[in-house]
């Protein structure tokens, strides 16, 4: 909460130098445009839950303290508001403008959010085979929720000596503290979850710098940010429970899992912290009639304890160009390129040997050797991608019979390794569109549209879900090293998993009718997309959203408003069930 | 959704704001059709999947309201009072009941010159 008051000593103090300056200046050179102050004081009572009828919202009690100020000076402008009522309550807008020499804008936000406290009594189960699911809350009177804050500052500075040339510079802060729940399960003797406190502490830090180079309507920008992300807590842990034969209470199961508690307390959660480079270039050039945008991104992240690595170099293009008599039609491309690249990661689970029953005291490789031992993880994320937006417009939306947009959109993910459809990793989108927009009367607007997608290969989980194996264990012993394991049954998969179309549909229709100080507006868009691409997939959705509002300004003295949402989605999707008897 | 700002007197203006949400989700149900087939062999076993579309059974209301009164005097100084108050049913309680109804109450003095 330190640095909260500091933040908030530094706005204050910033507000009231235009306050002290006015004084001086005197009004011949002072233009108040607002100037408020408030004190009060605020109370709430609640009845039953807050964790969603005030998710964001803090309870309580507490001051009620405002400023707006907003000051036009020989030297400058200032434009600020602050408002207080809690530490998890607050926000400090700061603009000012120092003869347009140095440029600032300054934010400081802070609000909650209620997670509330998930019961999980009902992890609660037994079988005739005396086999259970069970439940310890370590941690049953806490209530969870997170404080979130943001400190921003955007700054410019433009020398007069030097014509042309902008110097950027800013720093953001965001910061995520407060308690969350975190259930862990142990396996074997029983389905075992557990839920405690998970104490978080994120701070995510940016800072950048840019130069701008601006001449008659170019310019040319480069820019550099670098990021940190940083989770300080210390690790949460957990003993689990000794990996038993549920009825035999036997530690038979030894060999198959990595640790039990005979490793002692194992650590439970994740700390991602990271470290972030980015660089940018961009250049604005209009030459001929052509508006020329040029851009380049180069960023690295790296984990700070793993050291998995990022890499994305990406270049855009845009050009738009008006054409034809009364310079009639306009064309615009816009066209985008990246490539993201990932190191792969080996694992290699850990073998205990048995401590009981037949596979005692062998590893778990040493009875299933087709087993893979060591696991290289592809990196799914690694991928070149091209992105081509092209639009062809006729006419102006405010003349004659409107405007006619056409549009071809191109997209094409070319990943190296995860695969989409068997043998593909590919994924293209062709999406063409058509929309038109006028004002076919005083006081009207309209807009209709349509658009259609086809997707070859969209993103799917290939043989992510039902398998076909049958286990038939020779003498129903789970030990004997015919019977089925997990692993086998997930190679056995045949069927793709996928909540992404292979084609879809989009209409639009929008109107707005505004007279006398009164406007409606009304709004309807549909949606329907489905994909039967892949093996045993049969998926469909299909969305509807309606809106229509009114507002009325029947006299200077009052004015009233009424609307009406409706959104409806609907699908459909292939659902499998594993069936396990043991 | 709705509402209105109305300026009583030059002195004293009132704003009242509406908005009232029904949202509802749900699974179709769904069977296991050869239930019976398999159960018959497994007398321990229980295959009926008729009540599971039921777990993500979703019914909630929100009503929200927003009611405040501003009263200018001496010119310069004001009188703020605000009222504002949510009131969230879940209509179909799964882990637990998450309803709540909850009334914020603020009263500020205020000084614009």
């Amino acid at each position: 909460m330190k640095t909260t008051y500091r933040l908030l000593l530094v706005a204050l103090v910033v507000a009231t130098v235009p306050a002290a300056t006015m004084a001086a200046i005197g009004d011949g050179g002072t233009i108040i445009v607002e100037r408020t102050f408030w004190l009060g004081y605020w109370d709430s009572s609640v009845d039953g839950s807050p964790d969603l009828a005030a998710e964001y919202r803090v309870i309580g009690d507490g001051p009620d303290l405002g400023v707006k100020l907003k000051t036009i000076h020989e030297w400058g402008a200032v434009d600020f508001y602050g408002r207080y009522r809690d530490s998890a309550d607050q926000k400090y807008k700061l603009d000012f403008d120092v003869n347009r020499v140095f440029r600032s804008q300054n934010l400081l936000n802070s609000l909650i959010h209620r997670l509330g406290h998930q019961p999980i009594e009902h992890f609660q189960a037994a079988t005739n085979h005396g086999r259970v699911v069970w439940e310890s809350d370590l941690d049953p009177d806490s209530e969870y929720d997170l404080k979130y804050q943001v400190f921003e500052t955007k700054n410019e500075v433009q020398l007069p000596s030097v014509d042309g040339l902008t110097v950027g510079f800013g720093y953001r802060n965001q910061q995520r503290k407060g308690t969350r729940q975190h259930t862990t399960i142990s396996h074997c003797d029983a389905c075992h979850v557990n839920s405690q406190d998970r104490p978080t502490d994120e701070t995510t830090d940016d800072a950048y710098i840019d130069l701008k180079y601006a001449w008659a309507s170019n310019f040319v920008r480069g820019s550099y940010t670098g990021r940190s992300y940083s989770e300080s807590p210390q690790n949460i842990s957990l003993l689990f429970d000794d990996a038993l034969q549920p009825e035999l209470r036997t530690p038979v199961f030894d060999n198959r899992v990595q640790w039990d508690n005979a490793e002692g307390p194992q650590p439970v959660d994740l700390k991602p912290d990271i470290s972030k480079d980015i660089f940018k270039l961009d250049t604005l050039i209009n030459t001929s009639g052509w508006g020329i945008v040029g851009e380049g991104v180069w960023s690295s992240t790296e984990n700070d304890y793993t050291r998995n690595k990022t890499d994305f170099t990406g270049f855009m293009a845009s050009v738009a160009k008006r054409f034809g008599s009364d310079r009639k039609w306009n064309f615009r491309w816009r066209g985008r390129t990246y490539s993201v690249d990932n190191n792969t990661v080996e694992l290699v689970p850990i073998q205990r040997p048995g401590a009981a029953g037949p596979q005692s005291p062998g590893t778990y490789s040493d009875y299933y050797p087709t087993w893979p031992q060591t696991f290289t993880r592809l990196p799914a994320a690694k991928r070149d991608v091209l992105e081509s937006k092209a639009d062809l417009v006729f006419g102006r939306s405010t003349r004659g019979i409107g405007q006619f947009r056409f549009t071809w959109n191109y997209d094409k993910q070319d990943r190296e390794y995860y695969e989409v459809a068997p043998g593909t990793t590919d994924t293209t989108k062709n999406l063409l569109g058509v929309s038109w927009s006028a004002r076919p009367g005083k006081g009207w607007k309209t807009y209709a549209g349509i658009k259609y997608a086809d997707i070859s290969n969209p993103f799917q989980i290939v043989d992510g879900k039902y398998s076909t194996l049958v286990s038939q264990p020779s003498g129903g012993s789970p030990f004997d090293p015919r019977a089925a394991q997990y692993w086998q049954m997930h190679n056995e998969r045949i069927a793709e998993g996928a909540a992404s179309p292979s084609s879809y549909f989009q209409g639009d229709l929008r109107g707005t009718y505004l007279h006398n100080g009164n406007m409606l507006t009304a709004s309807y868009r549909y949606w329907k997309g489905d994909n039967n691409d892949g093996d045993l997939n049969d998926w469909a959705r299909d969305s509807q959203a309606f809106n229509i509002t009114y507002w009325a300004t029947p006299s200077p003295d009052w004015q009233w408003y009424v609307g009406y949402n409706y959104n409806d989605t609907s699908m459909d999707t292939v659902l499998t069930i594993p069936i396990f008897d043991g | 959704m709705g509402g209105l700002k109305f300026k009583v007197t030059e002195v004293f203006k009132i704003g009242f704001d509406l908005a009232y949400v029904n949202a509802t989700a749900g699974m179709s149900q769904f069977r296991f059709e050869k239930a019976e087939a398999w159960a018959a062999p497994k007398p321990n076993q229980n295959y009926d999947m008729s009540l599971v579309n039921t777990y993500s059974d979703l019914d909630t209301t929100r009503l929200e309201s927003d009611l405040w009164a501003k009263f200018t005097f001496f010119k310069s100084a004001f009188l703020y009072a605000d009222w504002r108050y949510v009131d969230y049913t879940d209509d179909a309680p799964y882990l637990y009941d998450t309803s709540g109804e909850i009334s914020w109450y603020t009263l500020s003095l205020g000084w614009s010159f």
